[in-house]
Order: structure tokens, then C-alpha cells, then sequence
């Protein structure tokens, strides 16, 4: 090994220059590897930026979220007894929040404060979502039927603007009812993951019983709930499903855990790794056999070069090591190359879909592996036939 | 330095290599034809030697052989007292790398070094540190008369100075035997000779021992010792004295 070390530094100056001579050659050899690896790196990148992204999400939405929907073929409804009581019933889970949905402008000594959705909701609902109380309280099992409302971060915000220093106990009105507004939720950054989209801040939360008289058409339209930590969410499924069954039987639900989500959202990563990994492995092997070419043509260019260092003592394995380094340093510049486009193009994709970006440590160690892996395999039977040359005919090629 | 009494041919010659009954034939398609047909050729430390012979003789073939680039069909050849004709190629290129310095005719510097990364070729593949190798290097262009080009490229040098960057890279390695392929063939009358000179003083300061194939009678003349290949074969045209000629009719049959 030593022995090439020594003969190194000058071998490299030597092969720099033939490279630099067949420019074009290997530029569209390195093109090759380039894109093979920026898929590798894009690839690997992406998946793990997805997978943190929806860790993140999942984390500040909790992975014991449950969603129950009434499927849109069912022919019978969720009633609001079943609803409230399903936690109690259903071991499985922690809490249950129903809900009910309508629309509405929101008005305030005759002016508009907004425009959202109503919420018919339980005491259950701010926990359940963890949503938090800028000041007053949240609906209580007490207000049965009560004209009582929390409204959105928005619809204060509006109010204390056109000059009501102090909004709770303000009447404002909505779907031709007056409500007394005994709290405001804290602003509440959406999260579009999520299989329910609930703006806080921009709606009305009002007591569910209140909802069922007023909003016209109303019913159960979800069920947000919290399952218990070590339970498999198959099971908990399972449970709803036995649970609402056992009360009626033309109910057909729909129900989606967040662990499911974050499984579903693998698989589609995986597609798309597949993807990014199908043209890589193509363009790395174009690329490869790119590379193999330039090594034969230069390999052919310098017979008389192998042979007058054949004469001067150079070994078979010298030679050869000769030119799988040569091959390893034009794929590893390749590598390099495509490492930073690849982190250009994960740097793309990331602005696009507003992720955060960040440079996966793996990718580019991976990316920079394959490089001279491929090198390595793609320069092996180049370099082992320059060592096999005959250094006599060698001697006397121009 | 120069013209100093050799002290070799003073007491008994030590054999640098001995060769007998070589043969070498090649294959073309069907034809086999055999260009050495049993060369015996003894050569001593301190040997000033020349082999003439017409084009297509086989002088190279034999320097090949010679210079354990290629081997012989049949017969023995002893390099320093060791058997080599049927040695693993790695040791070959060992022994070519410690034992053997070549000079051609065409040069052959690596064209995209310079002088001194030339010359510092034998002691790398040796695995000698570069920083000693340089200094190796420096030294021996100096003797050769090239100091001031150490760091110039071949194609910026001439035909006299490449062969003496050649010269220089044949020597680093202190080699038991000099082989060197029509050094003068390449070059006009003037550098020829002071190639030639350069050649005669290695070889009577230093006593290394030269092999010289060359087509040009007053090379020839200026080697202590001159053979011709004939018919396959090789023949002693002097006997190896000092100062002794070689018969001038014979060389212009050539
Ligand atoms: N590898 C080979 N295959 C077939 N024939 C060969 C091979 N090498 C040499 N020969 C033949 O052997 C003969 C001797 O060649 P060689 O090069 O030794 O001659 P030479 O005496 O050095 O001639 P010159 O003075 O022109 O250099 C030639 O006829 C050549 O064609
Ligand atoms: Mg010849």
C-alpha cells in the first residue's frame, strides 16, 4: 500500500490532466453519476425531512387522535346520546368530543366581526384538541341549551378594534340568535394534515344542545377523540366500530386513527422514494458505464504511459490501482457534484410543499458511498485489463 | 570523476549476468518464427558493451529479455547470480525496479511530469518517501549535467537533454545493469556524442556495467566491448580487451 501512496500524488496530477484533455468525454460521464446520486440524495433527504415533518405534526397533535365520521353511505345518523356516552363506553378510549357544524356571519352592535363556522360542542372539545383559553371559560355541561359562545382569536381581535375594550360578556349574533360571550381561544396555528380542519380563530363555539335547536339540518358530522397511550389503533377501532353497532345497525362509520395517518403517509413516501430511487439506480448505471468508457478510451490513449511505468518497476496491481483510483476520483467528484445538486433540488422540493429543510447527515454520506462505489465497479475491469497490457507493445505504440 | 582507472578490470570481473542457448520465437497465425536462436552472452561488472545487428535482428527482442520485459522461449538466464527466467511477474517488476535501468531511443518520459518527477519514478514505485525521492532525483540530475532543467517538462527540453533526464531516471534506481535501445539513434552527430561521452564516464567513474544496442560503428567503436547479432545468434566481434576495434568492413555490411 505504501508503495501507492508514494506514487500517488504524482499519478493523480498525471490522470487530472488526461481527464482534462477528453473534457467533454467526462463531463457527460460525470453528468451521469451526478444525476445517479442527487436522486440518492434527494431521495433519502426527503423521506427523512417527511418523516420528521410528520412526526412534528404528530406530535403536537398527539398520535392517540381519533376521528370518527359517519360515512357519507350511511343511512343512519350519530345521535348526540351515543356521542357523549362513547367515551365512558369504549374502554379503549381516553375522551370524546362531538361536534356540530354550521356557518355564519358574526355580527356586534350592528357590525360584521367575521364570518366562520359555528362549533355546537361539549366541555370535552378544548381538551380533546388541545386548544387553550386566551380569558373566560370554555362551554360547560352546564349550559344546556344556554345562548352562551367562545368565539375565535379573529373575532375578539375584530371587536377590540372597532373599540370594545372588553368582549366577554358582549352579546353578538350569529344565525339570527343572540349569545353572550363568556370566552376567547388563544390564536391557533392550523395544521393542514389534519383529517378535520377546525380555524379556531375564526369561529364560534357554542353548547351542542344549543346547536341541535339551532342550525338548520344539524348533525353528528365528527367525533374527535383520544385513545389510551398502549392500546394498537386496530383495536380501538375495533371497539368504536362494536360500540356504535351495538346501537344501531344502519350506521356506517368512518374511522381514522392518527397512527394510521402516519402509516399511510410512509407508504406514500415510500412510492415516492421508489420513484426517486428507480432513476437513480438508471442514471447512476448510465453514468457507469459512461465512466467505464472514459477509462477504456484513456486506458488505450496511454498504453505507451502504462508500459514505460511497467518498464520502470511498476507492478500489475500497481497499475491497476492506478486506474480504479483515477475512476474513483472522476466518480467521486461526480459524487460531489450531485450531492449539491441533490440538496438544491431537496432544497426545492422543501419550498415548494413548505417543509423545513434540513441536510440529512445519511444522504450525503450514502451519496458520497455510492459514488466510490461505484467508481470501484465500474473502473474494476478497465483498470484490471491496463494492468494486463503488454508492456513490450506498449513500448513501441505511439 | 572522469577517466578514473577502473578498478574492476583490475582484479577477477564479477558476473553481472549470464545468458545461454536463448531462444525467442514469435507466433503470427500460422507462422512461427524464431528470431534468437540460442544467444550466449556473459556480461561483468564494469562491461562497456555493444550489440550491432541489422533492422529485424532481434536486437530489441534480446534487450527485452534482457531487461526481464518479456521472456525467452528456452534457455537460462542468470541476473546477479539468480535464476530469473522463471520468476512471478510481481518479482520481475521488482527486479526491473532495482536492478535494471532502461534507456530507448524514443525517450519515453511520462510527458506530462517534469524532468525530476521523471527521474523520481523508480525510487516511488519503490515506495520511497517524494520529499527523498526529489532529493535522490535533484542529485543525479546534477551528475548528468541537467540541474538547471529539473523542473521542466519534456516537451520543453531537447533530444539530448530528454536522454539525459532518461539517463538520470535509469540511474536513480543504482541498477546492476544499464540496457540501453539505440540511445543516440534519436539525436543529431553532436548530442549523440556527448550522450556517448556521458555513457563512457557513468561507466569508468562509477563502473556500471552498460548494454548498448546501437546501429551507429562509432558508438560501437567507443564500447569496450562489441557483439553483433548474426543469423539469431550473437557473436563477439573483439575479444574482450580494452581499447581493441572492431572491424570497420563489417560494421558497414550492417
Ligand atoms: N511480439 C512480436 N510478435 C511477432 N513478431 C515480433 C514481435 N516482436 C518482434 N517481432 C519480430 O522480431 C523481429 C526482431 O525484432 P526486433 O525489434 O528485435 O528487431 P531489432 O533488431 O531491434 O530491429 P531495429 O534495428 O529495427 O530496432 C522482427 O522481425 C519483428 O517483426
Ligand atoms: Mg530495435
Amino acid at each position: 500500500m505504501a508503495r501507492i501512496f508514494s506514487v500517488l500524488g504524482v499519478n493523480a496530477r498525471e490522470a487530472s490532466d488526461s481527464l482534462r484533455k477528453a473534457r467533454l468525454r467526462t463531463t457527460l460521464g460525470m453528468i451521469g453519476i451526478m444525476v445517479g446520486i442527487s436522486s440518492v440524495i434527494a431521495m433519502i433527504s426527503i423521506g427523512e425531512i417527511a418523516q420528521l415533518q410528520a412526526r412534528q405534526q404528530f406530535e403536537s397533535l398527539g398520535t392517540d387522535m381519533v376521528i370518527i365520521r359517519k360515512s357519507f353511505n350511511s343511512s343512519a345518523e350519530i345521535t348526540l346520546s351515543d356521542a357523549v356516552a362513547l367515551s365512558e363506553s369504549v374502554s379503549s378510549l381516553v375522551k370524546a368530543a362531538p361536534r356540530i357544524l354550521g356557518q355564519s356571519e358574526f355580527w356586534h352592535s350592528g357590525k360584521r366581526v367575521g364570518s366562520g363556522s359555528i362549533h355546537g360542542v361539549t366541555s370535552s372539545f378544548l381538551a380533546v384538541n388541545r386548544f387553550a383559553l386566551q380569558e373566560g371559560r370554555f362551554i360547560s355541561d352546564f349550559d344546556i341549551g344556554q345562548y352562551f359562545c367562545v368565539i375565535g382569536s379573529d373575532v375578539a381581535e375584530q371587536m377590540r378594534s372597532n373599540g370594545t375594550q372588553q368582549v366577554l360578556g358582549e352579546i353578538i349574533e350569529f344565525n339570527e340568535q343572540l349569545y353572550k360571550v363568556v370566552g376567547v381561544m388563544n390564536p391557533y396555528e392550523e395544521n393542514y394534515s389534519l383529517p378535520v380542519q377546525i380555524n379556531s380563530n375564526q369561529s364560534v363555539f357554542i353548547p351542542i344542545t344549543t346547536a341541535l335547536r339551532t342550525i338548520s339540518n344539524p348533525e353528528i358530522e365528527v367525533i374527535i377523540a383520544r385513545s389510551k397511550a398502549d392500546i394498537h389503533h386496530e383495536d380501538v377501532t375495533a371497539d368504536i366500530q362494536a360500540y356504535f353497532q351495538s346501537k344501531s345497525l344502519e350506521l356506517v362509520l368512518e374511522i381514522i386513527t392518527a397512527k394510521e395517518l402516519i402509516l399511510r403517509m410512509e407508504a406514500q413516501m415510500n412510492i415516492f422514494s421508489l420513484l426517486l430511487g428507480a432513476v437513480g439506480s438508471i442514471s447512476l448505471i448510465v453514468g457507469g458505464i459512461g465512466i467505464m468508457n472514459i477509462m477504456i478510451v484513456s486506458i488505450a490513449e496511454r498504453r505507451k504511459e502504462i508500459a514505460i511505468r511497467r518498464a520502470l518497476g511498476a507492478r500489475r496491481s500497481d497499475i491497476q490501482s492506478q486506474f480504479l483510483i483515477e475512476s474513483i476520483i472522476l466518480t467521486t467528484l461526480g459524487g460531489i457534484f450531485g450531492i449539491l445538486f441533490g440538496l438544491v433540488v431537496t432544497w426545492g422540493i422543501c419550498q415548494f410543499i413548505q417543509w423545513d429543510f434540513l441536510i440529512s447527515g445519511i444522504s450525503v454520506a450514502s451519496g458520497l458511498g455510492t459514488a466510490v462505489a461505484a467508481g470501484l465497479f465500474f473502473g474494476f475491469q478497465p483498470a484490471y485489463q491496463a494492468s494486463q497490457l503488454d508492456p513490450i507493445a506498449g513500448l513501441q505504440s505511439e | 570523476m572522469i577517466n578514473q582507472p577502473k578498478a574492476a578490470n583490475n582484479s577477477t570481473p564479477k558476473p553481472v549476468m549470464v545468458m545461454s542457448e536463448i531462444r525467442r520465437s514469435f507466433k503470427t497465425g500460422p507462422v512461427t518464427t524464431e528470431i534468437l536462436k540460442g544467444v550466449d552472452l556473459a556480461v561483468n561488472q564494469g562491461d562497456l558493451i555493444s550489440i550491432m545487428g541489422p533492422s529485424g535482428s532481434g536486437k530489441t527482442t534480446l534487450m527485452n529479455i534482457i531487461g526481464l520485459l518479456d521472456r525467452p522461449s528456452s534457455g537460462k538466464y542468470r541476473l546477479d547470480g539468480r535464476e530469473v527466467s522463471n520468476l512471478k511477474d510481481n518479482i520481475l517488476s521488482n527486479i526491473r525496479n532495482r536492478q535494471i535501468g532502461f534507456v530507448f531511443q524514443a525517450f519515453h518520459l511520462l510527458p506530462r511530469l517534469t524532468a525530476i518527477e521523471n527521474v523520481c519514478m523508480p525510487l516511488l514505485y519503490r515506495g520511497t518517501r517524494r520529499s527523498i525521492a526529489i532529493r535522490e532525483a535533484q542529485k543525479i540530475l546534477n551528475k548528468v549535467g541537467m540541474k538547471e532543467r529539473a523542473h521542466f517538462r519534456p516537451s520543453q527540453l531537447s533530444g539530448g537533454q530528454k536522454q539525459r533526464v532518461a539517463i538520470a531516471r535509469a540511474l536513480i534506481g543504482v541498477p546492476s545493469l544499464l540496457l540501453a535501445d539505440e540511445p543516440t539513434g534519436a539525436l543529431d552527430e553532436k548530442t549523440a556524442q556527448e550522450v556517448m561521452t556521458l555513457l563512457q564516464q557513468l561507466n569508468s567513474s562509477q563502473n556500471l556495467t552498460i548494454v548498448i544496442i546501437t546501429h551507429d560503428p562509432s558508438v560501437a567503436r567507443q564500447c569496450q566491448r562489441q557483439t553483433r547479432i548474426r543469423q539469431g545468434k550473437l557473436i563477439e566481434a573483439t575479444i574482450p580487451s580494452f581499447n581493441s576495434t572492431i572491424d570497420e568492413r563489417d560494421l558497414e555490411s550492417s
